[in-house]
């Protein structure tokens, strides 16, 4: 057993506790079981606080790791470990649930117990996704996570919910299969399952034991993994699960499916994809840039001419995960954080922006844009969150949506200006869709008689959306705080990608004697060096 | 020559299981009491199991090869002896609940089993013959149990009518094959001269036929939504998971043995796992009738199992190491497949109220806020036949394409994906209309059907074993592994 | 500066036009921003660093080869898509058409933000990284072409429009334009130094506008006003000497910006071509329509007889929390400019040497200082002050003398009025082009037809058609034995066809097919 504890056991089942102990209540006392899901909410993000100190500042490799036996034929082993990706995409999970759970105190009302119950098993599959480094494992999380989010979808969503849901289990169960397949064969080929392992033969020629796959093999591969992840991202054209996913799900549906969910799929490609087939993923870099780029421009054009405002939101992330594909397949050291970091500023601002929806859901349960109009008079407080929401997610600088989207595109820029140039014009439309929208429902005179008496934000709305803003402002000022932490673990991948060029897109040119430090060895090469770029780029 | 008392070990169950068929008969006359018979069933059905030790413990060949006693048929025992005793359990309230009698029910239970154990041991072709009509014959009989009710009866007509023709297949093959290869005995049939015999090729291929259609497997399938629809529900979960799997035991045992048998076969199982697979998901695709639907699900895995059969005589052919695994994925299969269908069809048996009158699946609506613990466990069967993780049907399935891609199937691993995802949408539509529909208000006014203990007991040891075995299937696969699984 | 200005001019925001105008004046910047992004990427991808200081003293930059006509360099570029940033943010062609719409926002923030300080940020920008632009002469020309056409092209709108604050907001854009074309032909200091004036009197007008907006009672419109001048006469004094100012006449602050503005345009050069006077003579023309529609602006405000309802309206003087500030203006605006009185001015140009250590030792200020002889200097300073005294004398003859012919001209320019008072037609153009192609395209391509029609359609076609199968499939159950039997007969033909029949059977089989 590795030091460190069983942290990342916990972080696992800790839910899966709870959950436990939610079935064993009697279902009618509501209040009760709200408590109890949220106090294992939280207790579950403490724990997953503890990471961070796990995770030295640029230190590379996996932490944490948890290592024994579980199935011996075919050899299947419990392999846990956590890297600086892992590490904040984890504690957005633990964050986004308590906030979800408190999001549905007052307008989740009947089978409240279960809607708890998947809510927690939803945890645990994702955490557990995160955290798995055995293929199998991972994969099993990966479908584990499917059930709870289809009952929340199916069982507390709207009129056409069942649709929804089972499109969704479909859409995934269709690539994930393809997965399965892709997964069985490396394991036939390397005779493990373990991640890290195989991870090496990949990249140890034949002579030394390794395994070197052929040209057509090796695309074969990358793309049933690949597709895998590119639905749940989702990449165009493979999107239009999330439109109805999102409109017919429940606000706390929504917050988990866009907060972390999709975070999934580009996960898993920074993960496997790029690390175990990098002459594919290099030779598929182009086209799924291209998609990338289609998407974040097709995306943001959809969502302007959504009437209904939930529709605009999932539109909008369409285009706000290409720009993390995008950053993914530019193969920059910037590029590659930035990609990190739009997770996790996604996660959070469009997460708000649900949550904000949902809030409106909830006075009037209507997501028709025309509805509204004028909300800014009766509820001031809402229309300046929102505003402060849609401004962080429309990325201005300040605020985390700009660090993300920046990275992104300065990174890809270094190494492919067409590909920047193509998506900055989402930069521009984000503006338009948001502020357009946002222009229809808040401002102006009210222009129906029914919004004029709607109130402001309770006392609880008020506590969970000045967290978001909290987080947002702090992921907009303190990015370091992060960027110093994943980079190593960007840089890690990009030299699983490029060995040969990987270090020289780390390290700039141009020495200042901060940045000396970056020419060193790649071995050594740690985030002070790494994180410089972040530093040099005027977010601060 | 005689048989020696060492013999006798070697089919013990078998012997049990007839002789307590047969005490049932003769207390027929003079006992009434139902819970009587059911304990003495109950009793004979453990004994036979238990018995299955013993002969397990004097592993060998019986009656000079006739059957084989060893690791393989211990399985298949074990499981068949649990099929039978879960059925009686879930079979007791049903025969009270339709005024049927019981007596006669037990016994040809324990005879079908008996019948099944043997074609599972037998290493001979006119025995698997034997055992196959005995599990046959008392099929064909409990499947007409229901005499009153019209549907039973012609399930029961329409099983024996096509059965008795498959048989004929089967035997005819036999016939062919001894006049090829000279023997009846499996483990004779190795001259290479076989490989080149259109003779024997053409025997094995009626064998086949014959053995396709008592396990569902298209295009022989067609009997099966009729005959699992009108047989009394207990009796349909015996079907979908005991004779389903003594058939394909000796399909295996006959393909693992016979060296020219696994001489380019897996076109055959190739093309029959494709046609199967796609019969049954498409087939249950538009079905509204929960039994139907299952009845289609069953013709599906029996496609997911020939994937198998095809990976195993592919490797055959190459003479692959990996063979075993593919074994043992057809063994795990059979085993989570036989745990989820048994628990499924009790569920049914028992909703179904007096007559099966509810089998629609609107007559599922809600159920989830009726009576959760039911509607919970129907989810986790269906879980498992869907394959999603921590349920034994997720390592079932997981071993098959395992074994398909190991023998380069990928063609017909993608396929089996395709079916898995068209599976995925009708089991999902049984949860969803469990979970995400309100019952109706007749249903709902009705209030929970009851559970009697024994029929809860199905389900909890089914629900049981299947998450068990999908968290941890150590035992089985280590046990279901060993190299001389088959005796040798 | 973006949320800042988005909110402010969105102040009344149940206003459509408010709130229009501001979301307009957040979506024109991005479109700037997008420019200016790239230009900064651009400039990463060379010099990998974004630091101001690091960039100009990097050894890079000193050993970058002066990008002359012809070689469009990484620079240039890098200028361009910086510029645009600049265009964005201080209304430049084409992307001025925010901030007259602009003028929704509250008067004293369009006095602040969007005539002393924010729009200026684009000049600052040019300036600040002028040791690039001097670098990049193509940039630099288009900067000055750009300036000099925006500060024609906006002056030609103020002509003819009636809105009090609009006319100062064109003006503004035409102003800024000035700027840019000081920065354009090298003369930053030229540039600054008329942004600083150009704050004190434009800030002015604003707030007299304000005063005079309030003493009508909300009134913005000129034509109905006129004969203020004795009612509110401190404003009258004020917005006059801004005017003064601002149309370039000695000893006002604006006459020595301009001034030296119009003398390093006809200074200036590109590749030989002596450029520079086709922007003076722009540049002159411009000063002439200043100072035209300025005293247009005076006129009709405060001469002539009054146009709006005396009983209705009773004109008042704003109280003094208001005139104060103005009277500070005046004051600046006056003494503003002699900080930098040219050389034949004698006194001694504090300005320029104020920001020699940043600007100096630029060949082009070098060739600039050299020639600016006295008597070129006096020569333009004369003939920019005739200008801005034409201007005047037209607008006293059209507006004051004879207020008809003002009418008649208009009828007899009627294509040309007309345009002139639509703005060139400019965002209805936009409109069209722009914006509602792009939500057509959105609407019915992209969304109904791709989204929804082709993918989505293809999507649930799918799994249609298989449930399709599965009917037909279904059909096959016809529940009569015969045909079952049939089905046996028939499976054990195909399976004993496949087997013998099968094209690899007995054989290897091919890779592939398996």
């Amino acid at each position: 057993m590795l030091p460190g504890g069983h942290l990342l056991s916990v972080l696992i089942f800790f839910p899966a506790v709870g959950t436990l102990a939610l079935l064993l209540l009697r279902g009618d006392d509501h209040k009760f079981i709200r408590i109890i899901a949220l106090i294992v909410s939280l207790v579950e993000f403490l724990f997953s606080i503890l990471m961070i100190w796990a995770v030295p500042v640029g230190s590379t490799g996996y932490h944490l790791e948890e290592y024994f036996k579980w199935i011996n034929q075919p050899p299947i082993n419990y392999h846990l470990g956590m890297d600086g990706i892992s590490l904040f995409l984890v504690i957005l999970t633990t964050f986004l649930t308590p906030i979800s759970i408190l999001a549905s105190w007052k307008s989740i009302e009947h089978r409240v117990k279960e809607f708890f119950v998947m809510l927690l098993m939803l945890e645990v599959g994702v955490v557990g996704v995160f955290l798995s480094l055995d293929l199998f494992l991972f994969f099993l999380f990966w479908e584990v996570m499917l059930i709870p989010m289809a009952f929340l979808i199916g069982i507390w969503g709207h009129e056409r919910r069942v649709y929804a849901a089972v499109k969704f289990v479909l859409y995934t169960m269709a690539g994930s299969i393809l997965m399965l397949v892709g997964i069985i064969w490396l394991y036939n080929a390397t005779g493990t399952f373990d991640l890290p392992t195989i991870q090496t033969m990949l990249h140890t020629p034949a002579s030394q034991g390794g395994l070197e796959l052929s040209q057509s093999t090796e695309m074969l591969l990358f793309l049933a993994f690949f597709l895998a992840f590119a639905i749940k991202v989702p990449l165009f054209p493979l999107h239009t699960w999330l439109p109805d996913a999102h409109v017919e799900a429940p606000t706390a549906g929504s917050v988990m499916l866009a907060g972390v969910l999709l975070k999934m799929g580009t996960y898993g490609m920074i993960r496997f994809c790029l690390p175990l087939f990098p002459g594919a993923a290099r030779r598929a870099a182009g086209w799924v840039a291209l998609l990338a780029i289609i998407g974040i421009i097709y995306g943001a054009l959809v969502a302007m001419v959504q009437p209904n405002l939930k529709k605009l939101v999932a539109y909008s992330s369409v285009s706000h995960l290409g720009f993390v594909v995008l950053g993914i397949f530019a193969f920059h050291n910037i590029s590659m954080q930035g990609a990190v970091y739009q997770m996790l500023a996604h996660g959070i601002s469009t997460g708000a922006l649900f949550l904000l929806v949902g809030m409106l859901y909830d006075r009037r349960h209507t997501f028709e844009i025309s509805e509204y109009g004028g909300l800014a008079t009766p509820m001031p407080k809402l229309a300046a969150f929102f505003l402060f929401v849609a401004l962080s997610s429309l990325g201005l600088p300040m605020l985390n949506g700009f660090v993300g989207e920046y990275l992104v595109l300065l990174g890809t820029y270094q190494r492919h200006w067409g590909w920047a140039s193509w998506a900055a014009l989402g930069v521009i439309l984000s503006a338009c869709y948001l502020l357009w929208s946002y222009q229809r429902v808040f401002f102006g005179e009210i222009t129906r008689e029914k919004n004029r008496t709607l109130p402001d934000v309770s006392a609880r709305e008020k506590w969970i959306l000045v967290t978001m803003a909290i987080v947002t402002l702090w992921m907009g000022i303190g990015s370091t705080f992060i960027t110093a932490r994943t980079a190593a673990a960007a840089q890690d991948v990009i030299d699983q990608v490029e060995p040969q060029r990987a270090y020289e897109a780390a390290a700039p040119k141009v020495i200042t004697p901060s940045e000396a430090t970056s020419q060193a060895k790649r071995d050594s090469a740690n985030a002070a060096a790494k994180a410089i770029p972040t530093e040099r780029l005027g977010i601060r | 020559m005689l048989p020696r008392a060492i013999d006798a070990y070697r089919v013990l169950p078998e012997l049990v299981w007839c002789g307590f068929g047969v005490l049932v008969m003769l207390l027929q006359p003079f006992v009434r009491s139902r819970q009587f018979f059911a304990f003495v069933a109950l009793i004979g059905t453990l004994a036979g199991t238990a018995a299955s030790v013993t002969a397990a413990m004097h592993a060998g060949p019986g009656f000079g090869g006739l059957v084989q006693s060893d690791s393989f048929s211990f399985f298949f025992r074990l499981l068949i002896g649990a099929v039978a005793f879960l059925v009686m359990l879930a079979a007791g309230p049903y025969l009270e609940r339709e005024r049927l009698p019981v007596a006669e029910f037990y016994s040809l239970l324990l005879f079908a089993a008996a019948g099944m154990g043997v074609l599972a041991s037998a290493q001979e072709l006119l025995t698997a013959f034997i055992g196959l009509e005995m599990s046959s014959i008392s099929s064909y009989v409990l499947a007409g149990y229901r005499r009153d009710a019209l549907k039973s009866g012609e399930s029961a007509m329409k099983y024996f009518l096509l059965g008795s023709f498959a048989t004929a297949f089967f035997l005819y093959g036999i016939a062919l094959v001894y006049g090829s290869s000279g023997t009846t005995m499996l483990t004779k049939m190795d001259s290479p001269d076989l490989f080149h015999s259109t003779l024997f090729e053409l025997g094995l291929a009626m064998i086949l036929i014959g053995l396709g259609f008592k396990v569902a497997a298209a295009p022989f399938q067609v009997w099966t939504p009729d005959v699992y629809e009108g047989a009394p529900t207990p009796v349909t979960a015996l079907f979908s998971a005991g004779p389903k799997a003594a058939a394909f035991a000796l399909l295996l045992r006959i393909f693992a043995t016979v060296p020219a048998a696994t001489h380019f076969w897996f076109w055959a199982f190739w093309v029959l796992a494709a046609l199967t697979m796609f019969a049954g998901n498409l087939g249950a695709l538009v079905q509204t009738n929960i039994k139907r639907l299952l009845a289609y699900s069953s013709i599906a895995h029996a496609g997911y199992i020939l994937v198998a059969f095809a990976a195993v005589t592919m490797m055959a052919r190459d003479k692959s190491a990996e063979a075993g695994p593919a074994y043992a994925a057809v063994l795990f299969y059979l085993l989570s497949y036989a745990l989820v269908k048994l628990g499924a069809f009790t569920i049914v048996s028992q909703l179904g109220g007096a007559g099966e009158k509810n089998l629609s699946l609107d007559d599922y609506a809600g159920l989830s806020q009726r009576q959760p613990w039911v509607a919970a466990a129907l989810s986790v069967y269906l879980l498992s036949l869907l394959g999603l993780p921590v349920t034994a049907g997720f390592f079932g399935k997981f071993y098959i394409f395992k074994a398909a891609v190991n023998s380069h199937l990928m063609w017909l691993a993608v396929i089996m994906g395709i079916n898995s995802v068209i599976g995925a949408y009708y089991y999902l539509r049984v949860i969803v209309v469990m979970y995400m529909r309100e019952s109706s208000a007749e249903a709902a006014a009705l209030g929970p059907v009851s559970f009697p203990v024994g029929v809860s007991a199905v389900l909890w040891i089914t629900v049981a074993g299947t998450i068990l075995f999908g968290l941890y299937p150590n035992p089985v696969i280590n046990f279901i592994l060993q190299p001389t699984l088959l005796g040798r | 500066m973006g949320l800042s200005s988005y909110l402010l001019i969105g102040f009344y925001f149940l206003k459509k036009s408010a709130s229009d105008a501001g979301k307009k004046a957040f979506i024109v910047n991005r479109i700037g921003d997008f420019g200016f992004m790239l230009g900064m990427f651009l400039l990463f991808r060379a010099f990998h660093t974004l630091d101001f200081q690091a960039i100009f003293t990097s050894s890079t930059l000193q050993g970058w080869p002066v990008e002359m006509s012809g070689n469009l360099g990484t620079l240039t570029f890098a200028c361009l898509l910086l510029f645009m940033g600049a265009c964005g943010k201080s209304a430049q062609l084409p992307l001025y058409v925010w901030l007259p719409d602009a003028m929704e926002g509250p008067t004293p923030v369009s006095a602040l933000i969007h005539a002393a300080t924010m729009v200026t940020a684009g000049v600052y920008v040019v300036v600040r990284s002028h040791d690039l632009f001097t670098q990049a002469p193509t940039a630099m020309l288009v900067v000055a072409i750009v300036g000099c056409a925006t500060a024609f092209f906006a002056a030609t709108i103020g002509l003819v429009q009636t809105d009090i604050k609009k006319v100062l907001a064109y003006s503004t854009v035409s102003q800024l334009g000035y700027m840019f074309l000081a920065c354009g032909v090298g003369a930053f200091s030229a540039g600054i130094f008329h942004l600083m004036t150009h704050a004190f009197f434009k800030a002015l007008l604003f707030l007299a506008a304000g005063s005079v907006i309030h003493a009508m009672g909300g009134e913005q419109e000129m034509n109905r006003m006129g004969g203020l001048s004795k009612k509110i006469r401190w404003t009258y004094l004020t917005m006059l000497t801004a005017t003064l100012a601002i149309a370039g006449f000695p000893p006002f602050a604006g006459f020595f910006s301009k001034d030296s503005i119009l003398l390093s345009d006809f200074e200036s050069e590109y590749g030989g071509q002596h450029v520079g006077y086709v922007l003076y003579a722009f540049g002159l023309t411009t000063a002439l329509l200043t100072s035209f529609y300025m005293f247009r602006l005076i006129f009709l405000t405060f001469k002539g007889k009054p146009r709006y309802d005396e009983h209705k309206v009773h004109v008042h003087e704003s109280p003094w929390s208001m005139l104060g500030p103005l009277v500070v203006l005046a004051a600046l605006s006056v003494v503003g400019g002699w900080v930098a009185a040219p050389a034949y001015w004698g006194g001694p140009d504090y300005f320029t040497d104020f920001l020699a250590p940043v600007f100096g030792g630029h060949p082009m200020i070098e060739a600039l200082g050299a020639a600016a002889a006295h008597s070129l200097e006096l020569t333009l300073a004369f003939v920019a002050v005739n200008a801005a005294v034409v201007g005047l004398l037209v607008a006293w003859w059209l507006y004051l003398k004879k207020p008809e012919k003002a009418d008649g001209l208009a009828k007899s320019l009627k294509p040309v009025y007309t345009t002139l008072l639509n703005k060139y037609y400019v965002d209805e153009l936009y409109a069209k082009v722009v914006v509602r192609p792009l939500l057509w395209i959105s609407t019915v391509v992209l969304w109904k037809a791709a989204d929804v029609a082709i993918i989505d359609g293809a999507v649930n076609g799918i799994a249609n058609e298989t449930t399709a199968l599965g009917d037909g499939v279904r059909h096959t159950q016809s529940g009569n034995t015969r045909s079952y039997a049939v089905w046996v007969v028939v499976g054990a033909i195909v399976i004993i066809a496949v087997i013998f029949f099968w094209p690899s059977a007995g054989k290897p089989v091919l890779g592939m097919v398996r």
